[in-house]
């Protein structure tokens, strides 16, 4: 790059073509691959501060679904009732804990000047749940590296972090979504990690290969299904099970109505094995622990309006339009009661 | 923290406004390099950055020691004294800088080599077998440090008496993971005096950081989990075509890597108003090894012939005129530097022969064109040239074998495999159009310096501005598209 000599003029010319250049591919690319904001627990937590809600949502990134229901919620309450969604993702129950302790818990139990609730509407606590949840950090190993209480840390946290254990691929990741953050419109950096970028370029010179698609399809099927069948003899790792029982102790002792929802998994993916081992025994025993803890126990497996297509291609998430559905589905039936039917209680 | 990683884009930047916005003294910008280097150290392991510090102490110590012993004396008899005094020093300081590093780094191969001695004999382990944590960067600040004390004592360089500025010149955070292996007198001359923000020195700066950035985050990490690492792992699965493949793509990882890091620290000093010495120059286009070594990992080689080749081939021991045991030291030497195990012996030692059989060779050579002219015409031939290139660079790569292999077993099975001896799983996908673009890149890098190469060099510095603005932007486009998402290392900072 050798624009120097003795001006700065040259260099600043190179460095404002360069970046010019960039924005415009940027530009350009947002027609192949555009950037999908994803709603992440700083913005989630600037939302709630600002908008009291009467429930709150929380899980790992299938929590994003209730972003639609508070749509639906809203519209059927003309206002009054709104939910909001806190996505701690690819979150385990340590990590919703953490958040749950660290970014939660202050906002919800602020108080003003006369010692009254700042945000005093919460009433219900809906913990999104399914069977990976349970299952220790990187089951085997014990240990975790690409999740994720480090996603909702602030720079506070992270130093802290850094001082104990020097930087690890853990803390690492508070770096990645702040400069996630600041170039959330870019393409190119949004898109890294996914290659959503050189799949529609090779599309659009090559056209689908169809054949490969499915192949792949196949495979990460097979890989999915070996993976929830493996699930049963991880489920409810104790130090899992221990934050779940301090979060759902936190929220009673405030006074909240906890309700634990099973998030709905795409029925083409689910093979007999999976259904009857770790599906079932976690459902079955997140019910057990729903009675001993007398909590709500809403169980959206297998029995929910989405087909195969309502899914997104990593078998996980729910399109837009399935949750759509979903919402409207689950107000009209289990989760009728945020709609104000039967509901107590409220921080104190 | 690693110069290749995410955390590197917001550490950069604060220190070089910090830098940059302060006063222009070089006590000032001294201490923030410092304070950055500590810092850039301790994200790895704040404990062990202790052993720094108190090896930097001793260096620095015995560095001003070394210049106050017997200096300015007239009396002969006290004069000898100071001159024994200063010997003291010195062996007792290299003593220390060195015990540093076998303690680190060698103890547990040598306790486990003579145990593994005494049970070939039958007898029982006699050692413990330490296994410690390998401080960052140390095999590379204890030469800096030793190179430093021999500089002093020999008076070709003058000791430093500013500790900030010679702590600075041995911890440099950017050459502190690999290199380069800086010298007194090129590098403690630049920290004793201000720098100055110069556009050239930035625009140099920012172009060979970004060439390096390609080098090792598109090519050598693209190269290593697809095409390397699973052939070495596993070599007797393979067949001979994706072991041939596997070798040249690590000969090309192994430089792009390395020469990438060293570009990327040399274009960081330079963002800083500092020079760091050159560490590669084209190797690949070297013609003997002799001449590889002099492009390949410079500051470690010269390192090496200075302070270890040219006082022994010259000093008064029986290798005094023996170039051949010459060679065969310092590349053993060299082999254990790069790690202690037998495979880097093993590797050290091939180097060492084929050297020393180089030189016996080109002595031969050079009677013969003494008396006969035509030799010195078929030396500059084309033949002779293609033939001593191919020979140097098929010998370098075959090499790399136990260099790369984690024992000398698994060495031996790659070799077996080369011949068609091994296994018969083929690449398949992982050999495709990006792992070309690689080979396409490395090859063009080398081809840039030959024939028309540095003329097309020139023409596309001759570009208007703007657009070689914004050929930077599609390049920078193009590797937050392709630059493989993950954490990466450097395969010399484990050196």
């Amino acid at each position: 790059m050798s624009a120097g000599g003795r001006s700065w003029g040259p260099v600043l010319l190179t460095i404002l073509c360069a970046l010019a250049t960039l924005a415009a591919v940027d530009a350009a690319l947002h027609l192949v691959a555009p950037p999908k904001p994803l709603l992440e627990i700083d913005q989630a937590m600037d939302q709630y501060a600002a908008g009291d809600p009467a429930v709150l949502a929380l899980g790992s990134s299938h929590a994003r679904s209730f972003i639609a229901m508070d749509k639906a919620l809203s519209q059927r309450t003309d206002g009054a009732r709104r939910i909001q969604a806190v996505p701690v993702e690819w979150g385990k129950y340590t990590p919703y804990a953490w958040v749950l302790k660290h970014r939660i818990l202050p906002i919800l139990t602020e108080r003003n000047a006369s010692g009254a609730l700042v945000r005093p509407s919460l009433r219900h606590v809906l913990l999104v749940t399914e069977w990976w949840d349970s299952t220790a950090l990187d089951p085997g190993t014990g240990s975790i590296t690409m999740a994720l209480p480090a996603r909702a840390w602030q720079w506070g946290d992270f130093f802290a972090d850094l001082g104990e254990n020097g930087l690890t691929p853990y803390n690492q990741n508070f770096l990645q979504r702040i400069w996630r953050e600041w170039w959330s419109v870019s393409t190119l950096v949004q898109d890294r990690g996914y290659e959503n970028i050189t799949k529609g370029l090779r599309e659009a010179v090559r056209g689908k290969d169809l054949e490969a698609e499915r192949a792949s399809y196949d495979n990460r099927l097979k890989g999915w299904q070996s993976m929830v069948e493996e699930g049963a003899g991880h489920l409810f790792d104790p130090a899992q099970k221990q934050s779940l029982e301090e979060m759902v102790g936190t929220l009673q002792g405030l006074g909240l109505d906890v309700t634990i929802v099973l998030y709905p998994r795409m029925p083409g993916t689910l093979s007999a094995k999976a259904k009857e081992t770790t599906l079932r025994q976690f459902s079955d025993r997140m019910q057990a622990f729903t009675r001993d803890h007398r909590l709500r126990f809403v169980d959206m497996t297998f029995t929910n309006p989405l087909t195969d297509d309502d899914f997104e291609v990593d078998f996980d998430h729910v399109k837009p339009e399935g949750n759509r559905r979903l919402a409207e589905w689950a107000l009209d039936g289990d989760l009728a009661f945020l709609a104000g039917k039967g509901a107590t209680g409220g921080a104190q | 923290m690693s110069l290749v990683g995410l955390e590197f884009a917001f550490f950069f930047p604060v220190v070089f406004l910090v830098h940059w916005l302060g006063p222009r003294r070089a006590a000032w910008q001294n201490a923030v390099l410092l304070l950055a280097s500590v810092a850039f150290y301790a994200t790895w392991n704040l404990k062990l950055l202790g052993v720094l510090a108190a090896a930097t102490a001793v260096s620095f110590g015995a560095g001003v020691l070394l210049s106050v012993l017997g200096a300015g004396e007239q009396d002969p008899v006290r004069a000898a004294v100071g001159q024994r005094k200063r010997k003291a020093v010195l062996v007792a300081s290299i003593v220390a800088e060195l015990g540093l590093l076998g303690v680190f780094k060698y103890a547990g191969f040598f306790a486990e080599s003579f145990n593994a001695l005494l049970g070939a004999l039958g007898m029982p382990d006699a050692l413990p077998v330490l296994r410690l944590v390998l401080p960052l960067g140390i095999s590379y600040t204890t030469l800096i440090q030793v190179g430093y004390l021999l500089e002093v004592y020999w008076g070709r360089a003058p000791a430093c008496r500013d500790p900030l500025a010679y702590s600075v010149f041995v911890g440099f955070f950017p050459q502190l993971i690999a290199g380069p292996i800086v010298r007194a007198r090129t590098m403690l001359t630049q920290y004793l005096v201000p720098r100055h923000l110069a556009p050239a020195g930035m625009a140099a700066g920012a172009g060979t950081f970004l060439l390096g950035f390609v080098m090792k985050a598109f090519v050598a990490d693209w190269l290593s989990p697809r095409v390397v690492d699973p052939v070495f792992a596993d070599p007797a699965s393979f067949g001979a075509g994706a072991l041939w493949i596997a070798l040249f793509g690590y000969a090309t990882q192994l430089f792009c890597d390395f020469a990438g890091y060293s570009l990327m620290a040399i274009g960081t000093g330079r963002m800083f108003g500092l020079e760091l010495p050159e560490n590669f120059r084209y190797p690949f286009l070297s013609k003997s090894l002799a001449e590889f070594w002099r492009r390949w990992h410079i500051s470690l080689n010269t390192w090496l012939f200075d302070y270890l080749f040219a006082p022994l081939t010259t000093g008064r021991s029986w290798f005094r005129g023996r170039a051949g045991a010459g060679f065969l030291v310092v590349f053993l030497v060299s082999g254990l530097w790069h790690g202690a195990t037998w495979t880097f012996v093993l590797w050290g030692l091939a180097h060492g022969v084929a050297l020393a059989g180089h030189h016996a060779y080109d002595e031969w050579y050079k009677r013969r064109c003494r008396a006969d002219r035509r030799y010195v015409a078929w030396r500059k031939a084309t033949p002779y040239l293609l033939a001593s290139w191919f020979v140097t660079q098929a010998f370098f790569v075959l090499t790399l074998i136990p260099f790369r292999a984690p024992s000398i077993g698994a060495a031996a099975d790659f070799a077996k495999g080369l011949l068609g001896l091994g296994g018969v799983e083929g690449l398949g996908q992982r050999f495709g159009l990006q792992a070309a673009a690689c080979v396409l890149f490395f090859v063009g890098f080398h081809l840039l310096e030959i024939g028309p190469g540095p003329a097309w060099k020139a023409r596309f510095l001759a570009l208007p501005v703007p657009v070689r603005g914004v050929f930077y932007g599609l390049v920078l486009a193009f590797l937050l598209v392709y630059v493989p998402v993950g954490a990466s290392t450097f395969i010399y900072a484990q050196f």
